[in-house]
């Protein structure tokens, strides 16, 4: 985290979280400033200088500014877009100025942005999709096949793409879980939607609130886009995670997908044992049609974690079927070949399940 | 010619018929006038050209003019601007300024500059030298007006050690992109013939400041020509971009197109204007080349209208690679906000 050090339209200190990485970095900031001041007429690009970056210049990137208006009629009139941002030196982030925003008291800018170089001499790495699951209170809430994310070790890419609500719950306040989202992230996040009346120019944008997994909207800040249908809102940000400092010594694995033989993969793996006393705690997620069995390699397991097996509870949800299941952990062949070798002990044939659960992990 | 009795005896000055005599220091010296071996290039003709006339245009400068370039000079000679301190006659320096900047194709300076700043040293990574690729990585960038200078030699014996004299000015104006400049179509332009592997190529690099003229120390340098296969093993990727130029244009609907794949990080980076076709909300875009299947994936990114008329919708789009038939098409596909035709996506994009 840092602050600006300065800026030249007269928007007052701006916060920042910020991952830095190897020829790239991400910055979050949400702040607003006012078009009508004189240092912000005087500009022509916006500028925030800032301590020293890790990069010099980057390519062009997208922030996101609106401004909040209700209309004649008490309507919500919140209207933005995309304004591009840049990196011109390793002090200078810039924001480009748009006419369309001139003539207003304030304006909102939120920075959840990456900037990026180019001719790095690597092409780009992929990442992996993370579907994300809305589970709300019977469902009012659905979201599009789109609603996803791309988690890395310090920051994620998310994309929501809402879909509809229950009709008795419009003019409520929404909330909904994001299973798949990593709980780590904290965030006011901008909804963009079409904005279909009042300055045709822009879109409607309002404002998500992100937090320990959990995606709410308000009643009060959604204009009329939000009716029973989605209007296209979506949400494009990357966004930095909370991570707290790994401890030494941690029993603990960790991958986004842990492969087995063939099509086999366990997605979203976490496991951690506690010693006194035992204690084992696992995610994760597979999808074994054929079979009720279902063993994968992790590349790497901590020197001093045993042998051991462990039986959690898993779920299948399956359109409103929720299916339980009692499902095997066994750690083995530690050193050599290390494997983990999930089984369903009741339930259905298949091992199609989600699991999240602690239980007590007993030596092998 | 003044002609003395006999030259044994010295005294003898003036040229006749491409020799020349001069009396120095008690010497007389014979010298064979020098003609140009071979036709000129076109290079050639417009440098030798550019310099008479630069010589010439010295003449018409006012007297304020001449003044300001006689004090430059005798402050040039100290400053070693040119790398070696040496003393500079005024039109010597205009002629030497000027000629530099008609080589980076800018206008005669007929004030002198006010100052000459210092130039700064070229500084680079690497220059990988292949058959079909010659790339300086890495260069340390420079903001206008630096251009970069690059001379080159044409394949040489690796045993040569000393070649920098066969160097030709393969470009005078080379702008960084991102740290890399490709030179290749430059050198085969000028040199003619693809560098051999296994022989060597001599460099010199320089940067000039175009606006005055002002050159910086020359750097020297020389690569061992390799294969493509040698170069990507010692390290070298070669930059994965798509322009518009590398499109179908009867089957794609875009009219502005830089996909670069060479971040190295977990996004490309789109800057394109799509606009849209038939009924459908997305736009294609079909490749000469087919992509390999190692860069094949799924990208997002941000839309925003083109402004044109004043429409400014945000949008996102998800961006679907796939190879067929040895083809490559990219589909943008509109997933949020009010589709517009047409739309700008730009940005870094994460990909998948």
């Amino acid at each position: 985290m840092f602050n600006s050090t300065g800026n030249n339209f007269g928007a007052g200190v701006i916060g920042f979280k910020d991952v830095r990485e190897d020829g790239y970095i991400v910055l979050n900031a949400k702040f607003s400033c006012s078009p009508v001041a004189e240092a912000y007429r005087a500009a022509t690009v916006l500028e925030i200088y800032v301590p020293e970056l890790n990069i010099s210049r980057s390519t062009e990137s997208a922030v996101v500014v609106r401004f909040k208006e209700t209309d004649s009629y008490g309507r919500l009139c919140d209207r933005g877009t995309f304004a591009k941002s840049w990196i011109k030196d390793n002090r200078t982030i810039c924001i480009e100025k748009l006419s369309a925003f001139d003539e207003f008291d304030e304006i909102i800018i939120y920075i959840q942005a990456l900037y990026c170089q180019l001719a790095q001499g690597s092409n780009a790495i992929k990442g992996t999709r993370r579907a994300i699951t809305a589970i709300s209170n019977g469902n009012y809430l659905s979201f599009d096949y789109d609603n996803i994310c791309v988690v890395f070790e310090r920051w994620i890419f998310f994309h929501m793409m809402f879909k509809s609500c229950a009709y008795k719950y419009q003019k409520l306040d929404w909330e909904a879980y994001f299973d798949g989202l990593p709980e780590d992230v904290t965030a006011d996040v901008p909804v963009i939607t079409n904005g279909n009346y009042n300055y045709q120019n822009l879109g409607g944008i309002t404002e998500s609130r992100i937090d320990e997994g959990y995606w709410s909207l308000p009643a009060s800040e959604r204009g009329s886009e939000f009716g029973s249908s989605s209007n296209d809102a979506f949400s494009f940000a990357y966004l930095i995670r909370d991570v707290v400092a790994d401890i030494v010594g941690r029993l603990r694995i960790e991958e986004a997908t842990i492969f087995g033989d063939g099509y086999v993969q366990m997605s979203e793996f976490d496991l951690e044992l506690s010693a006194a006393p035992a204690l084992a705690s696992v995610c994760g997620r597979t999808g074994q049609y054929g079979s009720t069995q279902c063993k994968v390699y992790p590349k790497a397991v901590p020197e001093r974690m045993p042998e051991f097996r462990a039986f959690f509870l898993a779920t299948n949800l399956s359109g409103n079927k929720l299916c339980i299941h009692l499902v095997s952990m066994k750690l083995s062949g530690l050193g050599s070949k290390p494997q983990i070798l999930f089984s369903a002990m009741s339930g259905e044939s298949k091992l199609v399940i989600a699991i999240k659960d602690t239980s007590v992990a007993v030596a092998v | 010619m003044i002609a003395l009795p006999s030259i044994a005896f010295g005294g003898f000055s003036g040229s006749a018929k491409g020799v020349t005599a001069r009396f120095v220091g008690g010497r007389s010296i014979l010298s064979v006038r020098s003609y140009p071996t071979g036709a000129a290039s076109n290079a050639q003709v417009v440098r030798r050209a550019s310099v008479s006339r630069i010589t010439k245009s010295f003449k018409l400068l006012s007297d304020e003019q001449l003044e300001g370039w006689r004090k430059l000079a005798e402050s040039a000679a100290g400053q070693s601007v040119f790398g070696q301190k040496a003393k500079l006659s005024a039109i010597n320096l205009y002629v030497r300024l000027n000629s530099n900047r008609a080589m980076a194709g800018e206008a005669l300076l007929s004030d002198a500059p006010v100052v000459l700043d210092d130039v700064p040293m070229v500084s680079y990574e690497r220059v990988v030298v292949t058959p079909s690729k010659i790339v300086f990585c890495g260069i340390e960038h420079q903001i206008l007006p630096f251009k970069m200078v690059v001379k080159m030699s044409g394949s040489q014996s690796a045993g040569v050690s000393n070649g920098w004299s066969e160097t030709v000015i393969v470009s005078s104006d080379v702008e960084d992109d991102w740290g890399e400049a490709d030179v290749t179509t430059l050198y085969l332009k000028k040199i003619g013939v693809a560098p051999v592997v296994g022989q060597k190529v001599f460099v010199e690099t320089y940067w000039m400041n175009t606006e005055t003229g002002v050159t910086g120390q020359v750097f020297k340098d020389c690569a061992v020509v390799e294969t493509m296969a040698e170069a990507e093993e010692s390290g070298f990727q070669l930059r994965k971009r798509v322009l518009l130029e590398d499109t179908v244009p009867e089957s794609s609907h875009v009219s502005a197109f830089n996909l670069d794949f060479s971040t190295a990080a977990p996004v490309i980076n789109h800057e394109a204007v799509l606009l849209g076709h038939s009924n459908v909300a997305s736009s294609e875009v079909v490749l000469e080349e087919p992509l390999d299947a190692s860069t094949i994936g799924t990208s997002f990114c941000v839309g925003r209208g083109t402004g044109e008329d004043g429409n400014l919708k945000p949008q996102s789009y998800i961006v679907y690679m796939s190879n067929f038939r040895n083809e490559t098409t990219l589909t943008y596909g509109h997933r949020g906000g009010q589709y517009v035709k047409p739309t700008e996506v730009f940005g870094p994009g994460i990909i998948y």
